[in-house]
Parts: structure tokens; sequence; C-alpha cells
């Protein structure tokens, strides 16, 4: 069982690739982002954007921080 | 792994093959009779190795050459063709299987000095093509000198853009292998982990890309020359480079095609330090209301298809917004609200106007969001017309129409009015 943030993530990355109209890929926190999706760095960001709205928060307000996987983006939600 | 003793020709490597020095000089022998006996060349391509030849021997031969995207149609190449008189056109896409040389028999065009036409971004139709001496074009000074000789590139632009342009020339000039990545961004690091590629020139963006699909296993090469360019560039990413690749040298350039190469940094900190602008050995560079202006010296000589932006006395203004903290300047964006998405620029009305052309839609505000990957996306607040229900996927369905990926809003908001400033403007932040 994936905790909230996680499964909120998912929820979210799951929503931009219907509407693209891309294929839809196993999705589990341990799932590479960029490798593992359909998902270009647009649609990453676009997440990045729904997520912030969703939340409320901005964990990239101080610069970038690097993360590959779904957990990974989960986590820097969760502080 | 190539041999990278100093000669004048450089060596390529495209799809995990390595075309050396000797065969690349053999396909400028193939094409050298063609191009001498022609003034006005035309060559569409999406073969960066064929590309390049051309650039070499219209360079050496004194050559007009007009370098086409990729991705122009095969209608609108034509259609430059004749607009321009060219008399030679080189077609040879490897996507299509298209391959073809197009002799047109043309009043004979004086023997001159050549040139070469560098298109903007954007579709044919509206692109600004742009006039480079062969000798500016050619002549990136911050890229000379032994520590580059003989190094292996990472040629991540596209190769007919003018930042693409400038990295080849370098590498060329210094006798370097070039990478040419074809895969996702995972298979190109593991490409530059395996040629132990030594130079990187970027943007921010792809910078931040690169790091997120890099393989945790995966062995990180030893940089020499780490370059960043074509956006803002932050701290943040600065920090992160120095951290991931420790790289000998970081190095910011601010560069445009009105106006060459103008600011190069390289000191790990973001903006650049104030006294360039009294630096008598340096780009002349001035800050007027804000905005940074360049004195123009190895940019483009004009565009072929419109008036340019440089005043009468030189001066380049540039439409990026700075300000100077403490002993430093720093840029903000753009004064006109361009929104700069991944190094694409997006200008919000062309996508209000975009907007509002939907008939479910009364008023519309595009703006940028900042975003940690592609340093701004699109966002959209409209205002519906209140009979019909607001549906996002069927917005953007129809935006796809009109506009391209990177134009289209990634989200949008339905408001019931849309804030204006105090200017009577839209706000664009």
């Amino acid at each position: 069982m994936n905790d909230p943030t996680t499964s909120l993530v998912i929820d979210i990355i799951r929503d931009v690739i219907k509407q693209n109209n891309l294929p839809e890929p196993e999705l589990k926190p341990e799932t590479v982002i960029l490798t593992e999706t359909p998902l270009d760095s647009l649609a990453l960001a676009e997440v990045v954007v729904r997520l912030e709205t969703k939340t409320g928060k901005d964990p990239f307000a101080q610069g970038f921080i690097n993360f590959r996987t779904i957990g990974e983006l989960a986590k820097l939600y969760c502080q | 792994m190539p041999n990278s003793t100093a000669n004048s020709v450089p060596s390529f490597i495209i799809n995990d093959r390595l075309i050396t020095r000797e065969k690349f000089a053999a396909f400028m022998e193939v094409y050298r009779p063609l191009v001498v006996e022609h003034s006005r060349i035309v060559v569409h391509t999406d073969d960066p190795i064929f590309l390049n030849v051309l650039l070499i021997l219209c360079r050496t031969l004194k050559k007009e050459l007009f370098a086409c995207h990729a991705y122009f149609k095969e209608d609108d190449v034509e259609s430059l063709v004749s607009k321009y008189s060219a008399d030679l056109l080189l077609t040879r896409l490897m996507s299509t299987g298209m391959e073809r040389a197009l002799k047109l028999k043309k009043e004979p065009i004086p023997d001159g000095e050549g040139c070469l036409y560098v298109f903007t971004s954007g579709t044919t139709g509206e692109a600004k093509i742009a006039r480079h001496c062969w000798h500016k074009i050619a002549l990136s000074a911050d890229f000379v000198g032994e520590r580059l000789k003989g190094k292996r590139w990472l040629l991540c632009y596209s190769p007919t853009s003018y930042a693409g342009l400038q990295v080849f020339f370098s590498a060329y000039q210094n006798a370097g292998t070039i990478y040419y990545p074809l895969g996702g961004y995972e298979q190109t690091a593991y490409d530059l982990s395996k040629y132990e590629i030594q130079i990187i020139s970027a943007t921010p963006t792809y910078w931040r890309l690169l790091m997120a699909s890099w393989p945790s296993d995966l062995p990180r090469p030893r940089l020499v020359q780490a370059t960043l360019g074509g956006e803002i560039v932050t701290q943040d990413i600065l920090d992160a480079i120095r951290g991931f690749f420790k790289p000998e040298k970081l190095t910011q350039i601010y560069a445009s095609t009105e106006a060459g190469t103008a600011i190069v940094v390289s000191d790990d900190r973001a903006g650049f330090p104030l006294d360039y602008l009294e630096d008598q050995s340096r780009v002349p560079l001035r800050i007027v209301d804000n905005v940074l202006e360049i004195k123009a010296h190895a940019g483009m000589e004009g565009y072929l298809n419109r008036e340019s932006s440089v005043t009468s006395d030189g001066w380049v203004r540039t439409g990026d917004a700075v300000e100077i903290r403490g002993d430093r300047v720093y840029f903000l964006g753009r004064q006109d609200g361009m929104i700069n998405v991944g190094g694409l620029k997006v200008l919000p009305e062309e996508v209000e106007a975009a907007l509002t052309a939907l008939e479910e839609i009364r008023d519309a505000r595009v703006f940028a969001k900042k975003s940690p990957l592609v340093g701004a996306v699109v966002v959209a607040e409209v205002v519906m017309d209140p009979q019909i229900p607001f549906d996002e996927p069927g917005l953007k369905a129809k935006l796809k129409k009109r506009l391209p990926e990177y134009k289209i809003p990634r989200m949008i908001m339905p408001v019931e009015k849309i804030e204006i400033s105090e200017h009577g403007k839209k706000r664009r932040f």
C-alpha cells in the first residue's frame, strides 16, 4: 500500500498521461519517471505544476532538487 | 576510444558509429565538385554529419549556405529556394529516406566571401533568417586554446541552431570529436559515460533533465568544461552541476544571434560581475531602463527577411531585464513577458490570441509558472462562456491544432474575471 503522497503523485501522473493520450505503464514508487514512463520534460513539468496546486507546497522554491523516481518525487512533498 | 591526436579535422560519434577524420575528409571530397559549381546552396537534412560536411565545404569555398532545420516541410524549403534564387538544393532526410541534389540554372552569382544563413526557431513561415559571416560564426574566442584541443564534445543543440553551430565550429577548430545524441536522456547518459565525453554545452533545462535521468550506478565522465546558456542561469543549477559532474571549469555564456557572445562567466556564481560594465577589454555592455544592451560585435550581419533591432550606433537592446545587487548583475527575465520554456521562446499574447479565438472562451490571461525542470511552463486562466462547461483536455486538444507543443498551456484554470494591473495590463506573473 502506497502512502497518500505517493498515491497522489501516481494519480496526477496518470491524469497527465491520459490527457496527452500516451500509453500508460505500471506506476510504482520505484518507477524512474523520465525513462520508464512516456512523460517528456514538458509533461513532467506539468505534473510538478499540478502537484503544487494540489498540495500547496513548492519544494523547488529554493532551487532544483534532483529526483528520478516517483517515490523520490513524492518524498519532496511530504516534508 | 576515439583517438584524440590534434589534427585539423574532427571525428564524430553517432548511433554508436565512429566516423573518423579520414572518412569525414572523404565525404567532403565526394561533395566538393558539386559545391564548387554552385554559389547559393540550400541544405535540408536531419543527418548532422552531412550538414557538417557542407558547412566546412561552403566555408572553405566561400559559398552562401542556407541551413534549414530538419523539421521544415519540403514545400517550404522549395519556396525558399525560389524566393532567394538558390542554385542548388541538397536534401538528405534519414527519416523518410529522401535524398536528392536539385541543380537549378541561374544567372551566375558573383563570387564573394559567402555567408551562412541561420534560421531562428519557429516554422519556416515565421522564422527569421540571420546572415552570418563565415569568419565570425566560426570564431568563438571563448572556446579555443590548448586546454580544449583534441577533446570529446557533446553536441545536444539542434545542429542548425546558432548554439549548435557555435559548438560545432568550436569542436572543429579544436580538432575535437563530436558525439551526437539521437536517443533519450538515459541513452545519452550511457554514451557520455562510455565515450568519456569531456565537454558539454547545454541549456539549464538540458542539464537538469540529464542529471534527473542519470542511472545511479553509472560512472560520470570527467568534464574539462561544462557550459550553460540560452536561459537564465540560477545558482541552484550551477551548484547542482558542480556537485554532480565536478567539472574542471563551469562557464555561463550569454549570447544572442544579433550580438554574438557577449558575457562569459566562470566563477560558479549566478549573474555576472558589475565591473564587466566598465571593463574596456570586454564586449561593451550597458543597462538602460533595467534592460541589458550589448554593443554588437560578433553577431549576425543582419536579417534577410526583416529589420534588425540593432540601433544605428550598434547597440542591441536584448529585452532581458536585469537588476544590480551588490557587486553583481542578475538576470530577472524578459521585459516583454516572453516565456522561456527550456530555451524556446513563447510570447503570452500569441497564446492568448489562440485561446480567445476559441468560441467558448471570452478572455484569457497567459503567464509563466516557474518550473524546476524546464525553467518555466506556460499556464493560462480563462473566462468561459457561461453556457459552455469547462473542459481542460478539450481546450488543449483544440490548441494543439494551432500551436506547437511547448506553447500550449500545461494547465488551464477557469476564472470569473481576468486580473488587470494598475497600468491596465494583464498581469504576467
